[in-house]
């Protein structure tokens, strides 16, 4: 199990900052060499495990292949260079791009209906559907997204739990608190949509709620994962 | 000797590109065993030289196994230089001492 023999380093390489893909390199490259060290021990006559012994030796050991690798600041990952700018501004900025994508894309439909399919407002029920698509876009299928993203990116690069953590929540209120809402002829003289962001104290029950459920459903699957990851983690190499 | 595996590494790989374990063997062979290292060393080493863009680095699958060759850039071959030089002046200076110039 050759990948074994490397996975300790790997966690701590990544726990320790090394962009993943440096650290994915250097254990196909760890993984190489091992082998290549093998063979040459074997060709000489050495039974496998003797030749394997020794290529460990010769290899170095696992200390100090991480010291050398986390005393290179230029192989960590721009994330841990930079958190707050990986989960503090982004997630924010993914959050509200998402948001906006979502209106053009409703106004886009709407163009698209009207001009090409000749649905006229008020009179044909596939508008309603569409209304509900930005409704759910901009309030689910956005801050869900931006803050998933958010907590597989901490998750890859092994980043400290807060970092993911913060970030959904401040998704989770920033969504609980965004209004997007459409008005159609004949209430309104032409269709109109307006989207802000906003908060009622007679609805604020209901913000919270949004923002709990946005936060779970996010940061339920994230610990989960942690949880299980350090399991595997923790595990002795075979 | 600071600096000695970089200054190494980039004189061997400005010859041809190798891997890491070829350019394991060609220190070996070149400094006639008299440099020991962890051999798992040298790829933090390589990557930093990489980020620094004194080396590029290219994969190839062989039997089964992703190889990457690293070969000196431009830039390397200018770093190569000037730490050879460093080298032979430093090397000069202690010569000088060891051999009796000195005094």
């Amino acid at each position: 199990m050759r990948n074994d023999r490397f996975s300790g380093i790997r966690e701590r390489l990544l726990r320790g900052g090394v962009s993943p893909r440096h650290v994915r390199r250097t254990m196909e490259e760890l993984e190489s060499h091992f082998a290549d060290l093998v063979a040459a021990r074997e060709s000489t006559g050495l039974s496998h495990p003797e030749s394997e012994a020794l290529a460990a030796t010769q290899l170095g050991s696992d200390d100090v292949l991480v010291a050398s690798m986390l005393a290179r600041p230029e192989l960590r990952s721009w994330s841990r260079r930079q958190p707050w700018l990986a989960f503090g501004l982004l997630p924010v900025l993914a959050f509200a791009a998402l948001f906006v994508l979502s209106i053009v894309g409703f106004v886009a439909s709407l163009e698209f209906a009207q001009h090409s399919l000749g649905w006229v407002y008020g009179r044909s029920s596939g508008l309603h559907w569409v209304q509900i698509g930005l409704l759910v876009s901009t309030q689910w299928v956005a801050p869900l997204l931006a803050a998933s993203a958010t907590c597989v990116l901490a998750a890859r690069r092994r980043a400290a739990i807060w970092w993911p953590l913060s970030a959904t929540i401040v998704i989770g209120l920033l969504s609980a608190q965004s209004t997007v809402s459409v008005d159609w002829p004949p209430s309104a003289a032409h269709g109109t949509l307006s989207a802000g962001l906003g908060l009622s104290s007679d609805t604020l029950h209901l913000t919270l709620a949004h923002a709990a459920l946005t936060i779970a459903l996010v940061l339920i699957p994230y610990f989960w994962w942690q949880r299980t990851h350090q399991h595997v983690a923790a595990a002795p190499a075979e | 000797m600071s600096g000695v595996p970089e200054l190494l590494v980039l004189r061997l790989l400005a010859g041809r590109e190798m891997y890491g374990y070829e350019l394991a063997r060609a220190i070996e062979v070149s400094t006639r065993e008299t440099i020991s290292i962890g051999e798992g060393v040298l790829y933090p080493a390589l990557h930093s030289l990489e980020a620094r863009g004194l080396l590029r680095a290219r994969r190839q699958a062989v039997a089964g196994r992703t190889r990457v060759y690293y070969a000196v850039t431009g830039k390397g071959q200018k770093r190569l230089e000037q730490l050879t030089n460093e080298w032979r002046r430093i090397a000069g200076g202690v010569e000088a001492v060891l051999g009796g110039t000195y005094a």
